[in-house]
């Protein structure tokens, strides 16, 4: 069947409208906020947008930001394709540079070309056993894999914690010894921070777009998030879906966790995530579950809590307001999807 | 030793068996909430507020309901009246009113340019020995020597049993998340029942949240709630949306977590941090349990739309 070109004019422009509009709407709600606040709006934003893209330093510390939204939004976005809601994205994260933090100090320092991919490699087995047990609760015993996610969230965060305060504590201050030079992943604008992770989470994006346009396996995740019980007759072993897609989810969550250790810290602590997995959700939600769309939505993401961090001294305004933000975004992209729905547009 | 730890016991039980209490009459009216974590967030920085500027309990309880209900009042909107996911709602409401809106009022109050240095301190709801029977030894001292908070969950579970399986307004609302279609043939606003269950839940959120901070920890802090709601979440399951049985659950975990308490106060060699991971497996352990007997609402998290 071929779409007139009109048609699919409409279809992108439906794709993209309801983005575009809840970014609007959200930010226009977020603007009542602030004034209820006892702020301005416009100060407060003009400063979300100088602190974010305003310097070189700055565009990079963005991209810092993008990095770990990006793979957790991701994380998110494999599993919810096959309808399963992974939440778990931080302790998958954690679980993840703990275990390259483990890998790098114990290992003797191996040239770079190998030790980056064993610690990327590790940091995604680690993420992936993590997410694997609310995976088979969910695929032998119908356990709501919401919540177990979430309450998993909380164990490799105390682990964490224990680590960095006690078993592997370095120093008075309360984190690891430092990972051998050879493990750090290389900066890819000089001067700043901004590493090379970046380009694992864009080629993540890229591999899961191809899974999901040309592979089998692509097919039978959206097809067991469309029906499973269709899916079932169709001879998919949805079990096996669920499993494998929450497992690729905490992989790539995991891989979050490796660039946050090798590309940021260089060592473990506690808060190395200040909840990116949350804005990860909301940046899966907002780039409609389309890994590409994703790449985009976690940049804002990225900017909007580097530029909140300018924002709180600038206007005074709480850096927890871009939680407010997406929260909203979230809701308006619900609302819009439905709206379009009903216009007729899709 | 062993009476603080029962006493510990009831006293965690109550803001778990207040919140899951409220969820299962939204989920047995067939909205799911996943939003109570964060609810009960909004909840207890409220009641701080309420309490602090009147300088009275009461009105900060109130306060903590209030805004637990007004999400409610949302959470209504969205699901039942757009027919949005209720998956997603309660995650957003999660980021938008735990993460997001109590963090902002409360450093916005509390706080000068966004970081809170003094936090408001609380004199809580304090402990009232009844007269006579808190003279029984031991028993006593468990159950006869608490806030008034805790002696209001006796009442409140009677209330919410009879309420539920005794009157219509039970029936009412056990079918619509049943049967939505046969309840509506049958005269019941499906629209209007769930629009109560869900703001009805909204309080009691509201409430838990305010029990923590008035008369558990006396002020707020930033991820005070800890994962809360989604136990309370998990109690639902594993108390089959019965609240008599919600409390046994939320008694359990009330005692794994005085039972990590004493272990902490006792100088044991464990590590703190894998006490506090107790609940969170027993959480898990407690769903698997509970998820094996379940029988959830049939229409659990299905829209209701008059015109199909």
């Amino acid at each position: 069947m071929t779409l007139s070109p009109l048609f699919s004019v409409k279809i992108l422009l439906s794709k993209l409208l309801v983005p575009i509009v809840s970014v609007l709407l959200a930010f226009g709600i977020g603007a009542i906020c602030i004034l209820i606040c006892g702020a301005n709006p416009l100060v407060a934003y003009a400063s979300i947008i100088t602190g974010s893209l305003g310097s070189v330093t700055r565009i990079s510390e963005t991209l810092v930001k993008t990095t770990p939204i990006l793979l957790t939004g991701l994380c998110f976005l494999v599993a919810s394709k096959a309808k399963v809601f992974n939440i778990g994205g931080e302790g998958q994260l954690y679980m993840g540079a703990i275990a390259v933090v483990v890998t790098a100090l114990t290992l003797p320092p191996l040239p770079s070309i190998l030790f980056i991919p064993i610690l990327m490699l590790i940091g995604f087995l680690a993420g992936a056993t993590w997410a694997f047990i609310p995976g088979i609760l969910k695929a032998k015993l119908r356990v709501n894999e919401i919540i177990t996610s979430v309450l998993l969230n909380y164990i490799p965060i105390l682990l964490t914690e224990y680590l960095v305060l006690d078993a592997m504590r370095e120093g008075i201050l309360p984190q690891t010894a430092m990972i051998p030079s050879s493990a750090k992943l290389p900066i890819f604008i000089s001067g700043t921070r901004a590493h090379a992770g970046l380009l694992i989470g864009i080629a993540s994006a890229l591999v899961l777009y191809i899974i999901f346009e040309k592979t089998v396996l692509g097919y039978e995740i959206e097809a067991t998030g469309e029906n499973a019980g269709a899916a079932t007759a169709a001879g998919i072993k949805v079990n096996n879906i669920f499993l494998i897609s929450i497992c690729i989810g905490g992989g790539l969550a995991g891989l979050a966790g490796v660039g946050e250790i090798c590309g940021v810290q260089w060592r473990l602590k506690s808060g190395i995530s200040p909840g990116y997995s949350f804005y990860g959700v909301a940046a899966a939600l907002l780039g409609k579950n389309h890994p590409l769309g994703t790449i985009l939505s976690s940049l804002l993401f990225a900017a909007l809590i580097t530029g909140a961090e300018s924002m709180q001294r600038g206007a005074g305004v709480p850096i927890s307001f871009a939680y407010l933000i997406q929260g909203i975004l979230i809701i308006c992209v619900l609302g819009g999807e439905i709206l379009t729905r009903k216009m007729g547009l899709r | 030793m062993i009476i603080e730890f029962l006493r510990a016991t009831i006293r965690m039980a109550t803001p778990l068996m207040l919140a899951a209490s409220g969820e299962a009459y939204d989920e047995l009216a067939g909205v799911i909430n996943l939003g109570i974590d964060g609810m009960m967030a909004v909840g207890a920085v409220s009641a701080v507020i309420g309490a602090y500027f009147t300088g009275n309990l009461w009105m900060g309880l109130l306060l903590g309901m209030v805004a637990g209900g007004l999400l409610g009042v949302l959470m209504a909107f969205l699901t039942t009246t757009l027919h949005l996911d209720q998956v997603i709602c309660g995650i957003a409401m999660n980021i938008l009113a735990g993460t997001g809106l109590s963090v902002v009022i409360y450093r916005r109050l509390f706080g000068t340019g966004g970081i809170v240095i003094d936090s408001p301190v609380i004199v809580g709801f304090a402990d009232i020995s009844i007269p006579l029977l808190s003279d029984i030894p031991i028993i006593g001292q468990i159950l006869f020597n608490h806030n008034i908070l805790v002696y209001l969950m006796l009442p409140i579970i009677i209330i919410l049993m009879i309420v539920l399986y005794k009157t219509t307004i039970g029936l009412n609302i056990r079918s619509v998340g049943d049967n939505p279609l046969a309840s509506e043939g049958l005269g019941v606003s499906v629209v209007r029942t769930r629009y109560l269950a869900t703001i009805f839940a909204g309080i009691m959120c509201g409430w838990a949240g305010a029990y923590l901070s008035l008369a558990e920890i006396g002020t707020f802090f930033e991820g005070m709630i800890a994962g809360r709601g989604w136990i309370a979440l998990s109690l639902v399951i594993f108390g089959q949306w019965n609240p008599l049985k919600i409390l046994v659950g939320a008694l359990l975990f009330g005692g794994v977590n005085a039972l990590q308490m004493r272990i902490q106060v006792m100088g044991i060699a464990i590590p703190y941090q894998f006490l506090l991971m107790l609940p969170y497996i027993l959480t898990i352990i407690t769903l698997v349990i509970g998820t094996r007997r379940a029988r959830p609402p049939a229409k659990l998290g299905i829209p209701y739309k008059k015109e199909e």
